[in-house]
């Protein structure tokens, strides 16, 4: 089990080396430079080669490379000149408020699809299925901007019972302080969620009702009932915490689009307004804190799911 | 004052939350929140909440980067500029004498000489206002000039010969050579803002100081509680502040202007976009705020709200920007004829009223205030300019030159006539706009790429005809990158030969003759001179001049309007009718 | 079971057999003017003489609109997921085949890219080029290969293991040949499974470029850039802006995922997803 974590561990670490890499080479191919983004068309010379040198724009690929690598290792991510403001600060401010709504969504989603898969995969090929099948390949065909949309559309305007926008409020307790607000985005991001996963358990169970011991047990009598929740259950839900890690990225896209269309102030705006201005500094912050969130999920993933159940260890260690 | 980028949100967005208004509007507006209208009217209010960008840049010595209009109000809310102006005609130079701290120069020495008079006035801390805190400020500003966002190549502080404290009132400066006064008083005087000396300089000299005042301004969380920020000269003192959150100005008791503010509070209310801020708007919970232009049809109910809509028509002129230096493209742009046809086949006042709502204006010279275009939208004329300057015109394909003797200068047989224009992403009346121009040229044959960036400006650098980044045709800065003026709307930041903001490398030495003479000669001919000729030789294409905001407010909120075509805000204006 | 006897993909075939048609043969019926503005009849209600679904905010008549804008939707869409596919499999493959270092290296890259949020990568990409129609389909043809690869080196890591390669090893065969003859071959069910699903996801991640302000310039159009347009429309009443995309794009890809649940069923291939 150590050495199976501390492959993982390097694994991971490896691969938010990578992320770091990808993110600095695309940063670095667009045309027109930092400078003139955020001085204007005004800016002088002098002042675009001052600003260029107060970022270590002017040095070379490399050297500018390896020195964003040391600050990060002391865990420096830069400043915004844009925001005036460090890298670290804006984050902050920002990322918890895109943790309640994917972790909020997530639960939510989790919560809903299970038992809908439970339930495709016992009542298999049979109505209940197909009506799960074509509901959840919907939600799943719907842009999620589009589904948001018709979600305030029914429920902030046909049948107004909720607020159309997620809470304004600039700290987390005030975010906290009004639920209605968080109801939509929260049940938009969740829905596409929900046809993912449904129709991953509905996969899991199916495999596991057909796997031997099932068999066996229906062989010693015990009820269908019985044996679908006793065995299947168990070890159908277990790849459903894979996915969860494996799902991450989506899940932010999702939490990209969701805080635009409600007006939501966290990582995923920030990410978006920063791109239009090219703000290299939280460019690269909300890109590596995100994919280490990621990395950081499917490593969790991944060791529940090698903690509960000892097959996957091993396949880990052989291969 | 410069430009404005400034995106306020994304229309893209707009639509979402925009959609949502307007149906809750048929609905009657029944959705649930806290809805207020409350504030007004019940009590006497003595506050004002006003939809506004946190400002993230306090020292008023602005910086490159942070010279963004909210900026420049906050700074000026809390550090008297030395001068302010108003552009109704009524004063000499444009002079707001109300305002301003000081008397207006007297002119001597043949037109070299400034001597100014401060007005008494007192800092927050009782000290008087005196000619030392100006020459901290020009010191400062002399010492850092590279990082003052406001040098420029041969204005302040170059063009200055010697400044000479008289008396603790009185100052002058001498300048190298002799300046138009309007222009000297409008482009120039306008950068002075007198600072706190004794205060600030802890007399380490003035790099030192400069850095150190640098230092404290990029730490915005300190702001409310720093006390190099806590002696001001403006009428309003900073209560509160939260980085990219609520700012909280309150009245100054001890103010010396003679514009006392009458509101004891100002809360500025940032908010991640146009939709956000509309909804909040609509639901009366901010006295002041604007109207995003995608959401103009919900003036009526607004106006039911008790909101007055007021249009704010800024000092500004809106153009395309032409790449002379093209290698493509320059030959044909400095044809003047063709210049004058692709003119005609923008109709401005059609884009005016159907893209905009009306909420733009034809833009028809350097001068904000020009009123009839040269070159009025005339698809025919244009047609017949091509066609004897030796085009074959294919309508709905490629009109190339036939007859290169008739083209001009550097334009081969067969030249097509196609460009690409980059225009700015988000924006959707900027799209539509360039879908109706393209579509007006497609009908010449001339073939009009539209390339949509998130930042135009940063792709379309001044540039020489060998470089490789000067590829582009055609730049337009997006529907909030109009050119805003100074007071004196001279225009040799513009289109004078090698002007720093001259992107496309205009030349013209008739042209260059009359931008110098609005700089140095002391005759008000000089600007409509100049203003005739370049309306008619089309440095840039013209186009609609959008509003700066559609504000919307509160009907009970007197002293708003008129809004300041130069984009200030004075909040110690502001009051609740009683 | 095969596939014309499942009917949901007998639904989706016919589907999408109906939008492309409207889409690319409708124009030779229905002719309109996609080219030129007409401020002059701007948000024209449907059923308007001439316009039976109206006209949007420059003039151009909308259900012409709604064909121009599938065609292009159905060209990115068709594509970027054949070129994910393709280069999906083939990394992919000589990953798995390779094994070793050359695999442990490939699929890190591939773990670091998958680690990165799809939308975020397409934004900072969609900044550098200039959107068009070729450069939405690299852009994102080039990064949604990610899934394929990790399918193929999947099955590729299970072929290798299998007798036969084995044994033509042991005969003399190169690698390369081995992958060629057999991987390719055996893996070729869950290829065309994936790229059924991958085509509609691409169709799905325009829409969300063109949603960002990502699509492609006018006179041009795309479904996805039309319901996002739409979205600032309809607030004054233009419903006929808005619904009509929404639900093109719904349908497509819906069309698409049925044609891939039922080609998975004939293949009998067991895919990750979903």
């Amino acid at each position: 089990m150590l050495r199976y974590l501390l492959t993982r561990l390097g694994q991971a670490l490896v691969i938010v080396l990578l992320v770091t890499m990808i993110t600095f080479v695309i940063l670095h191919l667009l045309p027109g430079g930092a400078a003139r983004a955020t001085l204007g068309k005004e800016a002088t010379l002098a002042q675009l080669a001052a600003f260029d040198h107060e970022m270590g724009y002017d040095k070379p690929w490399a050297q500018q490379y390896a020195m964003y690598l040391w600050r990060l290792v002391q865990g420096d991510l830069g400043y915004s000149f844009q925001l005036n403001q460090s890298v670290t600060e804006a984050i902050g401010q920002r990322l918890p408020k895109t943790m309640v709504l994917s972790l909020l969504s997530t639960v939510l989603a989790v919560v809903v699809a299970v038992p809908l898969g439970v339930i495709q995969a016992v009542r298999r090929n049979r109505w209940p299925d197909y009506a799960i099948t074509g509901l959840s390949l919907l939600a799943y065909a719907t842009p999620i901007f589009f589904m948001g949309l018709m979600m305030i559309i029914l429920f902030a305007q046909v049948w107004p019972v909720l607020p159309p926008e997620a809470p304004q409020g600039f700290t987390l307790a005030e975010v906290l302080a009004d639920p209605a607000g968080l109801v939509l985005p929260t049940v938009t991001l969740a829905i596409v969620t929900i046809a993912v996963y449904s129709r991953y358990v509905r996969s899991s169970m199916v495999d596991n009702l057909n796997e031997n011991y099932v068999r066996t047990a229906r062989g010693k009598g015990l009820r269908e009932g019985r044996v679908v929740i006793l065995h299947t259950l168990r070890n159908g839900l277990f790849p459903v915490i894979t996915l969860l890690g494996m799902y991450l990225p989506a899940l932010f896209s999702g939490a990209l689009v969701v805080e635009s269309l409600f007006n939501y102030p966290g990582m995923g705006q920030l990410f978006w307004q920063a791109a239009l201005k090219r703000d290299f500094p939280i460019l690269f912050g909300v890109t590596l804190i995100v994919s280490m969130a990621t990395v950081l999920g499917a490593l969790v993933a991944d060791l529940l799911y090698a903690t509960v159940d000892p097959r996957v260890r091993l396949r880990a260690a052989r291969s | 004052m410069g430009t404005r980028f400034h995106r306020r949100g994304s229309y893209v967005l707009a639509g979402a939350a925009a959609l949502v208004l307007g149906l809750s509007a048929c609905s009657g507006g029944g959705s649930g929140g806290p809805t207020a209208g409350a504030g007004a009217g019940q009590k006497a209010k003595d506050s004002v909440t006003v939809a506004f960008r946190t400002p993230n840049w306090i020292l008023p010595i602005s910086a490159p980067g942070f010279t963004q209009g909210e900026n420049a109000i906050f700074g000026a809310a809390q550090y008297r500029h030395l001068y302010e102006y108003k552009l109704d005609g009524t004063a000499k130079d444009n002079i707001d004498p109300g305002r301003s701290m000081a008397e207006p120069p007297q002119v001597s020495d043949g037109g070299k000489t400034l001597t100014i008079t401060l007005k008494d006035n007192a800092w927050s801390d009782g000290k008087p206002v005196t000619t030392k805190d100006v020459k901290f400020w020009w010191d400062l500003v002399t010492a850092n000039k590279d990082k003052w966002a406001s040098y420029r190549e041969g204005g302040f502080p170059d063009n200055i010969d010697a400044f000479t404290v008289k008396d603790d009132k009185t100052f002058s400066l001498t300048t190298k050579k002799v300046y138009n006064a309007a222009w000297f008083v409008g482009n120039q005087l306008n950068r002075i803002v007198p600072l706190p000396q004794h205060v600030w300089d802890s007399g380490d000299g003035p790099v030192k100081v400069f850095d150190k005042l640098t230092a404290a301004a990029k730490d915005p969380k300190t702001y409310a509680t720093n006390p190099l920020w806590q002696v001001n000269s403006g009428p309003w003192k900073l209560e509160s502040y939260v980085p990219n959150g609520e700012v909280v100005l309150s009245a100054r008791e001890n103010y010396s202007g003679t514009d006392q503010p009458k509101l004891k509070k100002v809360v500025l209310r940032p908010f991640t976009g146009d939709d956000a801020e509309f909804n909040v708007l609509r639901a009366g919970q901010i006295d002041y705020g604007y109207l995003p232009p995608a959401n103009l049809s919900q003036q009526k109910y607004l106006e039911s709200k008790d909101y007055t809509i007021s249009p704010w028509y800024g000092w500004s002129i809106t153009y395309l920007q032409l790449n002379y230096n093209s290698p493509k493209s320059g030959p044909l742009f400095k044809q003047p004829y063709l210049r004058q046809a692709l003119q005609m086949l923008i109709d401005q006042p059609t884009i005016s009223k159907v893209i905009w709502s009306g909420m733009a204006a034809p833009t028809c010279g350097p001068v904000p205030s020009t009123k009839t275009c040269a070159y009025s939208f005339d698809p025919a004329r244009a047609k017949e300019l091509l066609e004897t300057h030796g085009w074959k015109i294919a309508p709905d394909g490629q009109t190339t030159c036939e007859n290169p003797a008739q083209c001009g200068e550097g334009i081969a047989a067969g030249t097509p006539l196609a460009f690409t224009v980059t225009s700015q992403t988000g924006f959707s009346a900027t799209t539509k706009m360039f879908a109706e121009i393209k579509s007006q040229m497609a009908k010449l044959g001339i073939d009009l790429t539209i390339k949509e960036v998130p930042d135009s400006v940063a792709v379309t650098p001044m540039c020489k005809t060998s470089e490789a980044k000067c590829a582009w045709d055609m730049s337009f800065f997006g529907s909030q990158g109009s050119w805003y003026y100074s007071a004196f709307a001279s225009g040799e930041r513009l289109f004078a030969t090698g002007a720093p903001v001259n992107l496309g490398s205009y030349s013209s030495p008739e042209a260059d003759k009359l931008i110098e003479a609005t700089q140095f000669a002391d005759d008000a001919a000089t600007l409509n001179a100049y203003n005739d000729f370049l309306a008619k030789d089309l440095p840039v294409l013209w186009m609609p001049n959008p509003v700066f905001q559609i504000s919307a407010y509160k009907s009970g909120l007197q002293g708003v309007d008129p809004q300041d075509p130069m984009n200030g805000m004075f909040f110690q204006d502001w009051s609740w009718k009683s | 079971m095969t596939f014309f006897e499942n009917r949901l993909a007998v639904v989706g075939v016919a589907l999408f057999l109906l939008l492309a048609g409207v889409c690319f043969l409708g124009p030779l019926f229905y002719q309109t003017d996609q080219v030129h503005t007409d401020l002059a009849s701007v948000y024209l209600a449907p059923g308007t003489a001439g316009h039976p679904l109206g006209t949007d905010g420059v003039g151009y008549d909308q259900l012409g609109r709604l064909m121009l804008g599938g065609q292009t939707s159905i060209i990115v869409g068709l594509a970027a997921g054949v070129l994910a596919t393709i280069v999906g499999t083939v990394w992919g493959a000589v990953a798995g085949f390779a094994g070793g270092w050359a695999d442990v290296a490939m699929m890190r890259v591939v773990d670091a890219m998958m680690s990165i949020p799809s939308l975020f990568l397409f934004m900072l990409m969609a900044t550098i080029v200039t959107p068009s129609v070729p450069m939405l389909i690299l852009i994102i043809g080039a990064f949604a290969w990610l899934g394929p690869a990790r399918l193929v080196r999947g099955e590729a890591l299970t072929l290798r293991s299998r007798e036969y390669v084995q044994a033509m090893r042991s005969m003399g065969g190169t690698s390369g040949r081995a992958v060629r003859k057999h991987i390719i071959p055996n893996a070729i069910g869950t290829v065309i499974v994936n790229a059924t699903f991958q085509v509609a996801d691409a169709i799905l991640y325009v829409a969300y470029l063109s949603f960002l302000g990502l699509g492609v310039p006018p006179p041009a159009a795309n479904w996805g850039g039309m319901l996002s347009d739409g979205l600032a429309d309809t607030f004054s009443g233009h419903w006929w802006l808005l619904y009509p995309p929404g639900i093109a794009i719904i349908l497509i890809v819906l069309a698409f995922n049925f044609i891939g649940d039922g080609l998975r069923d004939v293949f009998e291939v067991r895919l990750r997803r979903r």
